[in-house]
């Protein structure tokens, strides 16, 4: 699962997603993509389920390209435990995205295939996604 | 070239991100056209005609009329802004061009024979590299796009920019810079197909 080697700092604060992606927001390897519609934070197990739902769908050839990485730590206080005593300890890592980011890119398989990897890839994540191809997006 | 695209325009008197979002609310796109002997100039177009125009393929690499208050331009499109996450156009760039000046432009890549190359054949996967590349030329000269004929491509052969041909009075930009330049690069190359590791651990655990 994807996560950083190292870090600067364990903690840090939540933040704010407002606005619209401010890059990666184009189809820079692959034919296809799956482009986030929604602010969100994607979890590394969330990342992985996504892709094995398209590499075992699109079974030999094609290339998956994963766009994003999980760099954001998450804290969690234990169960049962009363407020107060400090923060949380890390528990998982995810990934800020804003709509209009390119999520996961695929190239080598036909556009049937492409598209249906997608959107088994989609149900895995937590914000409402589209399929995109290179043409829409104005790259020949 | 067969085809030839009609961008109708009007002129735009006040600059700024606030017009430009007024312009947008009315359902017409900001551009500018620059180049050439005369100075820049503001323009509005109809948003729905720039997205039909732009459905084409062969209008990122025309040589285009704009036609502002009756007066034809020749231009090519330079950029295109869009909203990252909705089918909008934000704004449109457009460069003139003179006939006996040589213009710089992206041409698209038409990969032929891609399923039925040798290396496919054997369960190679085509990656593209590139998908367009840059060409000066003149603007008569300016091709609609380049064929790349894979049929010869071997499983882990790639083809390079200087094997690719050349339409007449076509150069590619990449392979202007001299030898001193690594430019030469790959345009595309037939990969091994690979079975994902995790996904063939997965299947035999079940």
């Amino acid at each position: 699962m994807l996560l950083p080697k190292r870090v600067k700092h364990r903690k840090v604060h939540r933040g704010r997603m407002k606005g619209r992606a401010k890059g990666g927001d184009k189809i820079n390897f692959g034919d296809y993509g799956l482009q986030a519609l929604e602010p969100g934070w994607i979890t590394n197990r969330q990342i992985e389920a996504a892709r094995i739902a398209m590499t075992r769908h699109i079974k030999r050839g094609g290339k998956v390209w994963i766009n994003i990485f999980p760099d954001k730590p998450v804290t969690e206080k234990p169960a049962e435990t009363r407020m107060g005593s400090g923060k949380g300890s890390p528990e998982h890592w995810v990934a800020v995205v804003k709509p209009g980011r390119v999520l996961f890119e695929l190239a080598g398989v036909a556009e049937p295939v492409a598209r249906e990897a997608m959107r088994l890839a989609a149900h895995k994540l937590p914000i409402k996604c589209r399929f995109i191809t290179r043409e829409e997006l104005g790259g020949e | 070239m067969s085809s030839v695209f009609e961008f109708v325009a009007e002129a735009r008197e006040r600059p700024g991100t606030a017009s430009a979002r007024s312009i947008r609310r009315q359902g017409k796109v900001p551009a500018v056209i620059y180049g050439g002997e005369d100075g820049p100039e503001m323009l509005v177009l109809d948003h729905n005609e720039v997205v039909k125009h732009l459905a084409h393929e062969a209008v990122y690499s025309h040589i285009l009329d704009v036609v502002v208050a009756g007066r034809v331009q020749k231009a090519i499109l330079k950029s295109v802004q869009r909203h990252p996450a909705k089918a909008k156009v934000l704004h449109l760039d457009f460069l003139r061009v003179n006939a006996s000046e040589k213009l710089k432009a992206q041409v698209p890549l038409h990969f032929i024979n891609e399923e039925t190359c040798v290396g496919a054949k054997v369960g190679g996967v085509v990656m593209h590299n590139l998908v367009d590349i840059e060409v000066a030329c003149l603007p008569e000269d300016l091709p609609e796009y380049i064929e790349v004929d894979l049929a010869s491509l071997n499983l882990g052969e790639s083809l390079h920019v200087s094997q690719l041909s050349a339409p007449k009075g076509v150069e590619f930009l990449a392979l202007s810079h001299g030898d001193d330049h690594d430019a030469d690069v790959s345009v595309v190359t037939i990969v091994p197909s690979k079975v994902e590791k995790s996904e063939t651990d997965s299947e035999t655990e079940e």
